[in-house]
C-alpha cells in the first residue's frame, strides 16, 4: 500500500496498513535547523526520510493579475487581526459591490498542474486554501467583522458572498484542470480559540455554514475528500461540519478545550477521520523524544486507524527540537 | 432611579448602544446605554453610582457568560461598544475626580507577537470593571513596558502571548520588570500559557479568561 492509497483509505474510514504521517508545514524559520539535524537539503528529501505520506500542494501563485495586484486588496495598515481593512467602516452594500473583486480569468494552473504531476505516490491535498472566514476578518478587521454580524448583517453577507464566489469559481477551474491529480480538497478557516468557537452556533448558522456548504459541495462534485483545517476548539460545531461534508479534521489542537483524543474518539469515532493531534503547545516543544513516542503510540491506540499523525499546528516553529520530530515520525512507523 | 440603573446594565449586557443602533432587533427604536446614562445624569444620579451600579454590573454579567461559554466574542464586543458609548458621558467626571477608577493596568502583547484579539477583550472587560487601562498594543518590548511603568508606577502589568516562541520573550520582560519594580504585579494570559509557566518565570499569575482576571484584580483591592 503506497502513501496515497493509505491516506485515501484512512480519510474514507477504511482499513489501512498503518496510521498515516504528515510532518506538517514547518515555519520558514524552522527549515535550516531541520536540514542541519537530518542532513537533508530539500523539503522533499526530508519528507522522504521521515516517510511522510501527505503532500499539501496549494496553488499559492496561480493568481497572476497583469498589474501584479493581490487576490484581495485588503488595504490593511498593519498585520494584527483587529486591524481594519477596506470595509472597516462600510455600512452600505453599494460600497461592497463596487470593490475591485478578483477575476478568476487571471488564474493560471499550469505550474500547479506540473507540480501535482510530479508529486509521486503521495496523498495530494490541494485546491485553493479558500479561507473565506479569515478573509472576511481581514477585510473588515476581526472585531468589525464580528460586530457587523449584529449591526450590519447584510454587509457581512454581501462580502462573504463575493469571497465565496471567487473561491467557488477558482476551485472549479482548479479541479477542472487538475482533475484526479488532487485527492483531497484541503481548506482552512480558524474557527476556534483555546477555549471555544469564536462566534456563537447561531452566528455559524447564519454567516458561515451556508458558504461553507458551497465549498464542500463543490469538492464532492469533483469527488474530493474534504479536509478542514481549523485551529482551536471547534468541538461544538464538529457534528454540524461533518453533516456539511467534512471527511477529516486538521490539526486537532490537542490542548484546546474538548479537542483531546479521548473526547474526539468518544464523540466522533467512525464519523470522521483525524489529522494532527500531537501537541505543539507543550509536548513537542518541551517534551523528550520518549515523551513524544509515548504520546504518538497513545494517539494511535485512541484514534487509530482513522488518524494521520501530525503536529497539532502544522507550522512547526523553530522552538520544536528536531529530535522530537524524528521521534514522532519513527513512532508512526512503529519503530 | 434604580430601575434606570438596571435598564442601563441590561442595555450594556445586551449591546444596545443608543436609540438608533439596529441591534438588538427586539429593542429597535428604544433607548440604549447612552440615553439611560444621559437620563440618570439629568436626574442628578452620582456618576460613581452610574458606573458602579449601572455599567459595571452589565459588563460583569456578559463577562461571566463569556467565561462560562454562554456567549462568545461578538457578544462581548457589542457590549463593550455600548459601554464605551455610555462612558463618553462620564468622561468629564473622571477628569475632575468625581469618579475614581479602581486602579491602573498596563497591558500588551509581548515582543514578536501580533495576536491582539484576546488582549483587546481583556482591555474591554477591565475597563468595564472600572480600571484605567493603558493598552500598549502588540509587539511590546520590555523597554516599552518599563517606560509605561515609569510613567504610571502604581500600575498592574498584564501580558499576552499566543506563540510558544514568544512565551520566551515574556520571560525576559517579566525578569526585567521585576528587577526594576519588584512590587509590581504581573499577570499573564494567552493560549499556550499555564499557571506553572507563570510561576516558573516569576509572574504573579495566569488567567485563562478576562472575567477571572478581573475578579482577581478586584478581589485584591
Amino acid at each position: 500500500m503506497n502513501s496515497r492509497e493509505r491516506i485515501t483509505r484512512i480519510l474514507a474510514g477504511e482499513k489501512a496498513d498503518r496510521c498515516g504521517f504528515w510532518l506538517g508545514n514547518p515555519h520558514p524559520d524552522s527549515w535550516a535547523g531541520l536540514h542541519d539535524y537530518f542532513g537533508t537539503s530539500t523539503e522533499e528529501e526530508l519528507r522522504l526520510l521521515l516517510k511522510d505520506d501527505f503532500r499539501w500542494i496549494c496553488p499559492w501563485n496561480a493568481y497572476q493579475h497583469p498589474e501584479g495586484k493581490p487576490v484581495f486588496d485588503m488595504q490593511r495598515p498593519g498585520k494584527t487581526l483587529s486591524e481594519g481593512g477596506v470595509f472597516a467602516d462600510t455600512i452600505n452594500i453599494d460600497e461592497v459591490e463596487s470593490f475591485n473583486w478578483p477575476q478568476p480569468e487571471y488564474l493560471d494552473f499550469t505550474g500547479y498542474k506540473e507540480t501535482l504531476e510530479n508529486a509521486g505516490d503521495f496523498y495530494r491535498a490541494g485546491g485553493l486554501w479558500s479561507p473565506f472566514f479569515h478573509e472576511a476578518c481581514d477585510i473588515f478587521g476581526m472585531e468589525n467583522y464580528f460586530l457587523k454580524m449584529y449591526t450590519h448583517p447584510e454587509v457581512v453577507h454581501a462580502v462573504t458572498q463575493h469571497l465565496i464566489d471567487y473561491y467557488l469559481a477558482a476551485n472549479r477551474l482548479c479541479f477542472e484542470e487538475c482533475g484526479d491529480l488532487i485527492d483531497g480538497f484541503f481548506f482552512g478557516n480558524d474557527f476556534g480559540s483555546q477555549h471555544d468557537i469564536l462566534v456563537s452556533p447561531a452566528l455559524f448558522t447564519e454567516f458561515i455554514y451556508p458558504y461553507f456548504r458551497k465549498l464542500t459541495e463543490l469538492g464532492k462534485e469533483y469527488h474530493k475528500q474534504i479536509i478542514l483545517h481549523s485551529c482551536g476548539s471547534i468541538f461544538r460545531v464538529m457534528n454540524d461540519l461533518i453533516a456539511l461534508g467534512v471527511d477529516a479534521f486538521h490539526p486537532l489542537q490537542a490542548k484546546a478545550a474538548d479537542m483531546d483524543a479521548d473526547t474526539l474518539k468518544q464523540h466522533f469515532s467512525g464519523k470522521v477521520a483525524f489529522i494532527g493531534a500531537i501537541d505543539t503547545q507543550d509536548l513537542l516543544v518541551n517534551g523528550s523524544p520518549d515523551d513524544v513516542i509515548k504520546e504518538v503510540n497513545r494517539i494511535k491506540s485512541v484514534l487509530g486507524p482513522s488518524v494521520v499523525i501530525s503536529p497539532s499546528h502544522e507550522a512547526l516553529l523553530p522552538d520544536v527540537p528536531p529530535r522530537n520530530i524524528e521521534a514522532m515520525a519513527k513512532a508512526v512507523a512503529g519503530k | 432611579m434604580e430601575r434606570l440603573l438596571f435598564d442601563l446594565s441590561i442595555a450594556i449586557e445586551r449591546g444596545k448602544e443608543n436609540e438608533t443602533s439596529p441591534y438588538p432587533p427586539d429593542l429597535k427604536g428604544k433607548p440604549g446605554a447612552y440615553e439611560f446614562t444621559s437620563r440618570l445624569l439629568e436626574m442628578n444620579c452620582p456618576p460613581d453610582t452610574i458606573l458602579k451600579q449601572g455599567m459595571m454590573p452589565g459588563m460583569d454579567r456578559i463577562g461571566k457568560k463569556f467565561a462560562d461559554g454562554i456567549v462568545f466574542i461578538p457578544e462581548i464586543l457589542i457590549a463593550a461598544k455600548a459601554m464605551k458609548a455610555a462612558m463618553t458621558l462620564l468622561k468629564p467626571y473622571f477628569d475632575n475626580g468625581a469618579v475614581l477608577r479602581k486602579g491602573k493596568v498596563i497591558i500588551g502583547t509581548v515582543a514578536g507577537d501580533l495576536h491582539d484579539i484576546g488582549k483587546n477583550i481583556v482591555c474591554m472587560v477591565l475597563e468595564g470593571a472600572g480600571w484605567e487601562v493603558f493598552d500598549l498594543g502588540v509587539d511590546v518590548t520590555k523597554e516599552k513596558f518599563l517606560a509605561s511603568l515609569n510613567e504610571h508606577p502604581e500600575s498592574i502589568i498584564c501580558m499576552s502571548a499566543l506563540l510558544t516562541t514568544t512565551m520566551r520573550e515574556m520571560e525576559k520582560s517579566v525578569t526585567t520588570i521585576k528587577q526594576a519594580f519588584p512590587q509590581t504585579k504581573i499577570y499573564l494570559g494567552g493560549a499556550p500559557l499555564t499557571s506553572d509557566f507563570a510561576d516558573k518565570i516569576g509572574a504573579d499569575g495566569y488567567f485563562p479568561d478576562p472575567h477571572s482576571l478581573s475578579k482577581h484584580l478586584t478581589g485584591n483591592l
